[in-house]
């Protein structure tokens, strides 16, 4: 049978001798390679299970997800695995016991992987997609009305972000590529009188348990706005406006990232995100105001 | 070569390998030539695709720009085309009856034809780019000489197996089957040019 | 040769005497198999090297690399910057999904196992398949040789989404090269679509019918119809790219009213089925292996094969998922989910097939069939976690985060280059004649599915965390700074995992000369191959070719002679 084809045979004397040696050498390496290992260590770890911190609702329900999908998944992962074990612990070769000769396209084989198929079908596709669906509704489509939201226009560029409040009149500034300048990022047209007092600023600012709406375009390449505490993001398309929305429950400073590869300063592509206090985000407007 | 092999060669060649299969009665090459052209198609359903898709959302600039190209000229290059096609069929039945001078003669006119037929493009080219006409200026010049140069390259590709075969022809050497690979693929690029011509020219 | 031999397929033609004809532009397939194993595993080498660097970054931002990073980085006295950084994980993955696994798991896998497993002497055009090698192998000098371009190579990732592989984000002439390089990669996969299907179709022995055909040939045939009608189409895409770069159109630049998702339609249109390219053929050899090694018939021998038809169907309407974040309509986003859970259910009966051959099996733990094994274990996990992936809101978190990277090494990384490496080990006394160690062979799995799994499961946790992917230093953000311990332990394990492969190097090298003589058929397997000698002569079988009489897996037969029986035996 195949296992007596498989012990040793002539020559493995040299081969054990080789093996040896090249085990070695790869310890060697190993040991070299620990050596020049010289990473700082962080102010403070974060935990492996220590995600970050949800601040709005919709979060909420968007983390939801995973953790349904998780059980799911987990529970199938868990039949795999035990059925693979099992079947490797208890089926190994044994002198005297052959296989069972089986084709496995019986009827009752048939029967059994149709089950399984609408018990994947039902029992988690269909899980997955209601899920989904149900948190869509609330978060992606549940867009705010005009009036009770703020708007802000986000204005992407290799690599920062640009924010841009309509101001004390609540228009917006007519803007034209033309007239982008250094010191006037999103090309703002000073003969628009509604643009004078519009705001911009490098950090969100937005009032707590406020809907904001976000209207993103992107200057050269797709860039991802990407609020990690709310777990939401939605990619800057040149030649298009994409928008976002989100009710942030908490105050605090949270962190916007890039989430799009968008050229070398990618890595540094981070923007600020501050929930303030509706008097301190009145305070910070009008500070603000040209 | 060792023996066995030898007479493995032999045995091929007097077909008496088991062959089960051969199920839709040609050969393996040909069938071969089909998923070629097959995989084609899809070559060109993209290109064809991402024009329609950029036509659909600035229908009226692309129809207003496409006034501008030489339909005339398209139609008589859309016949020479044409015929082409039809002394191509008439090369392969040639050569299917074994008549080298014939189908020499055929494959020739189809050579000719394939010629005029790059010439033609090449004036409209010309005349294009005299004018200024460029891929950089508008999403529809970018389609028009992106499809119908990618098509023109599939025709030059097509002129070597013709004048391959042609040649072999008019030293009296004649294979049926592979005048018919070579048929296949130039009615293949006659097909694509009746796509482009009315998508590019006539909406 | 005669005309009538010709359109037979070329089978008759002779064997080469000179060392070129042999074995530089050889014609006979299992040369070119090995030729294709050969220029994958050296690009598998290259591509992992850079793997390294890039792990090497990212436990330890901007320090030079130890030993040869003065040689490879002068210009910054060995530490690499943003960008190349960038340009080392655009050619990692470029380099790993179409240079180094597709010459696996298509180019040796089709080559070697077709014409063997069918009974035929060769592939139906041997000319074209020579070709077929020649480009890949063009095609990866271009993509190397970008490397020492004035600008570096491609910096745009492996999905080169414009506009950043167009004028605006790489002037440079790297990106042209990522487009050459890839597009005569297309050419070559094209050339070995045609040739595996046409031979399958045509050119299978006597009596080997559709269904005793091994799970393997099944496998290839789907890979082959996925290749013949998705590769053409992201070549248009390429093309459109190329004239955006060459003449400044604007196919996918905004100026012109177009719209950069139309090249990632086109990309993904392609790119989703490219998973499958690379997994079906894993798929059907272990299914075969793993009846090989369960002495037993594979279970649900058709469910299997209707399974693979079921996904290559599927795949070709799914690749929306990948956009869900990209600026699709949120409808478009729905219908895309509900199509894509679609693939759970074909998934799941491989893996029913799977345990049932092994259900009262009496299984032998060989080196490829612990390789099998370890693909079940980690195509279930990354199986899974495309479900995460798949569902459109929990997307909206987890898409472009290390969660997307551990599940995509699950799947097309892990699971194919296992199953690679189950085929090598499988085939390799095939090959050489000779076995390689299966001590040794054993080390380097038990090394290989430790590592990978902590590798891609730890890439999970912290893509759960929200941590971006394609960023060259993670410490920029408070939220990633606090993880970097678990980045640097990653990178530890992935130093491991390619020092094991060293064991393979050597065992691979050293077997060649000193393994034990192979015979033939040391895996006591029932398909046609094993009933050649080994290595096969040139022309596969004798002056007669087999003849089939039963089924690919013939195992344990009630009142057979032997546990085995082969295909070609009659009665």
């Amino acid at each position: 049978m195949i296992r007596s084809r498989l012990e040793p045979g002539a020559g493995t004397r040299t081969f054990r001798r080789y093996a040896a040696a090249a085990l070695g050498l790869l310890a060697l390496l190993a040991v070299a390679g620990g050596t020049a290992y010289a990473g700082d260590e962080p102010a403070k770890a974060i935990g492996l299970f220590e995600f970050p911190e949800i601040i709005s609702e919709e979060a909420k329900k968007i983390d939801s997800i995973f953790w349904l999908v998780l059980y799911l998944t987990g529970a199938a992962f868990v039949a795999v695995a035990v059925g693979l074990t099992w079947c490797c612990l208890v089926y190994r070769k044994r002198e005297g016991v052959p296989a069972f000769y089986t084709h496995g396209s019986s009827k009752a084989a048939l029967g059994v992987t149709l089950t399984l198929a609408v018990l994947v079908f039902l029992g988690v596709d269909m899980n997955v997609v209601r899920a989904s669906n149900a948190v869509a509704k609330e978060v992606q489509a549940n867009f705010p009305t005009e009036d009770e939201a703020i708007h802000i226009k986000v204005l992407a560029q290799q690599f920062v972000w640009n924010l841009r409040w309509a101001g004390k009149n609540g228009i917006f500034g007519r803007t034209d590529p033309k007239f982008y300048r250094e010191d006037n990022q999103f090309g703002l047209d000073e003969e628009d009188q509604n643009g004078w007092d519009d705001v911009v600023a490098g950090s969100l600012v937005v009032p707590v348990d406020t809907p904001v709406i976000l209207e993103m375009e992107s200057k050269d390449v797709i860039h991802s706005f990407f609020l990690p505490n709310l777990r939401i993001k939605q990619d800057v398309v040149p030649g298009m406006t994409t928008r976002l929305w989100f009710k942030a429950t908490k105050t605090g400073e949270y962190e916007i990232a890039c989430a799009e590869l968008c050229g070398l300063g990618h890595y540094q592509m981070r923007g600020l995100l501050r929930v303030v206090t509706q008097e301190e985000y009145d305070q910070w407007m009008a500070s603000r105001a040209p | 070569m060792d023996a066995a092999v030898a007479e493995a060669h032999v045995a091929a060649l007097q077909g008496e390998d088991a062959h089960a299969a051969e199920p839709f009665r040609m050969s393996a090459v040909k069938f071969a030539m089909w998923l070629f052209l097959a995989s084609e198609v899809m070559f060109f359903a993209g290109l064809l695709g991402s024009y329609l898709v950029l036509r659909f959302s600035h229908a009226n600039q692309f129809s207003e720009e496409a006034l501008a190209l030489n339909w005339p000229l398209a139609t008589l290059n859309t016949v020479v085309l044409i015929g082409s096609s039809l002394t191509m069929a008439l090369a392969v039945s040639a050569a299917q009856a074994g008549q080298a001078p014939r189908t020499a003669r055929f494959l020739g006119f189809t050579f000719v034809l394939g010629v005029v037929f790059l010439v033609v493009k090449a004036i409209e080219y010309s005349t294009k780019i005299h004018h200024g006409i460029v891929p950089s200026m508008s999403l529809f010049y970018a389609s028009y000489f992106t499809m119908t140069g990618c098509h023109a390259l599939h025709l030059i590709g097509g002129l070597v197996p013709v004048t391959v075969v042609g040649l072999r022809a008019l030293r009296g050497r004649v294979d049926g089957g592979k005048v018919e690979l070579v048929g296949l693929y130039w009615h293949f690029v006659d097909l694509v040019w009746i796509f482009l011509f009315p998508l590019l020219y006539l909406i | 040769m005669s005309d009538a031999a010709q359109a037979h397929g070329h089978h008759g033609h002779h064997e080469p005497a000179s060392f070129v004809g042999k074995y530089i532009f050889a014609l006979d397939h299992k040369i070119i198999a090995v030729q294709f194993m050969l220029g994958g595993l050296f690009f598998l080498l290259v591509g992992g090297s850079m793997a390294l660097l890039l792990r090497w970054q990212l436990a330890n931002p901007f320090v030079p690399v130890p030993v040869i990073g003065t040689f490879l980085f002068p210009e910054t006295g060995g530490y690499l910057r943003p960008d190349d950084y960038n340009i080392m994980f655009t050619m990692h993955g470029t380099i790993m999904v179409f240079f180094a696994i597709t010459p696996l798991v298509i180019g040796m896998f089709g080559n070697f196992a077709i014409p063997l497993q069918i009974g035929a002497r060769d592939m139906a055009m041997p000319k074209v398949n020579m070709l077929s090698f020649w480009f890949y192998i063009l095609g990866g000098i271009i993509l190397l040789v970008s490397l020492f371009l004035p600008g570096g190579a491609s910096h745009s990732g492996w999905t080169a989404y414009p506009p950043l592989s167009g004028l605006v984000g790489s002037p440079d002439l790297g990106q042209t090269f990522w487009i050459l390089g890839l597009t005569l990669n297309g050419v070559s996969s094209l050339m070995g679509a045609f040739n595996y299907i046409s031979t399958v179709v045509m050119m299978r022995t006597k009596g080997l019918t559709a269904w005793r055909l091994p799970l393997t040939v099944w496998g290839l045939v789907f890979t082959s119809i996925l290749n013949l009608l998705f590769v053409p189409v992201v070549a248009a895409a390429l093309i459109l790219l190329l004239v955006d770069r060459t003449f400044g159109s604007q196919f996918f630049g905004a100026n012109g009213g177009s719209t950069p998702l139309l090249f990632q339609h086109l990309f993904w249109f392609f790119g989703h089925p490219e998973v499958y390219i690379l997994i079906l053929p894993v798929w059907g050899l272990i299914s075969d292996l793993i009846a090989v090694f369960s002495r037993k018939p594979a279970f649900g021998y058709k469910a299997t094969v209707c399974s693979m038809l079921a996904i290559t169907a599927i795949s070709g309407i799914v690749w929306g998922h990948h956009m869900y974040t990209a600026g699709i309509s949120p409808t478009m986003g729905k219908v895309f989910m509900s199509l894509t859970m679609l693939v759970s259910i074909p998934s799941a009966i491989f893996f029913l097939n799977w345990l049932g051959t092994l259900w009262r099996g009496s299984i032998r733990y060989t080196t490829p069939m612990l390789f099998c094994l370890g693909v079940v274990l980690v195509f279930s996990l990354g199986g899974l976690t495309g479900i995460f992936n798949a569902a459109e809101m929990l997307d909206v978190f987890l898409h472009d985060t290390y969660f997307v990277v551990g599940h995509f090494h699950l799947t097309m990384a892990a699971s194919v280059l296992l199953g690679a490496f189950a085929g090598i080990y499988f085939w390799y006394p095939k090959m050489f004649g000779r076995r390689m160690n299966e001590t040794l062979g054993k080390i380097h799995f038990a090394i290989s599915i430790t590592t990978i799994l902590y590798i891609f499961i730890m890439m999970m946790i912290l893509g759960a965390h929200g941590m971006m992917r394609r960023l060259a230093d993670n410490s920029n953000y408070a939220f990633l700074k606090g993880l970097q311990p678990q980045v640097a332990n990653i990178s530890w394990a992935v130093l491991v995992l390619a020092c094991a492969q060293l064991i393979f190097v050597f065992n691979f090298l050293f077997s060649l000369k000193a393994g034990p003589k192979a015979g033939e058929n040391p895996w006591e397997a029932a398909t046609l191959e094993w009933t050649t000698p080994s290595p096969p002569p040139h022309g596969n079988f004798g002056p007669v070719l087999p003849e089939v009489y039963r089924g690919a897996h013939e195992y344990s037969v009630p009142g057979a002679a032997n546990d085995w029986v082969p295909q070609s035996q009659s009665g």
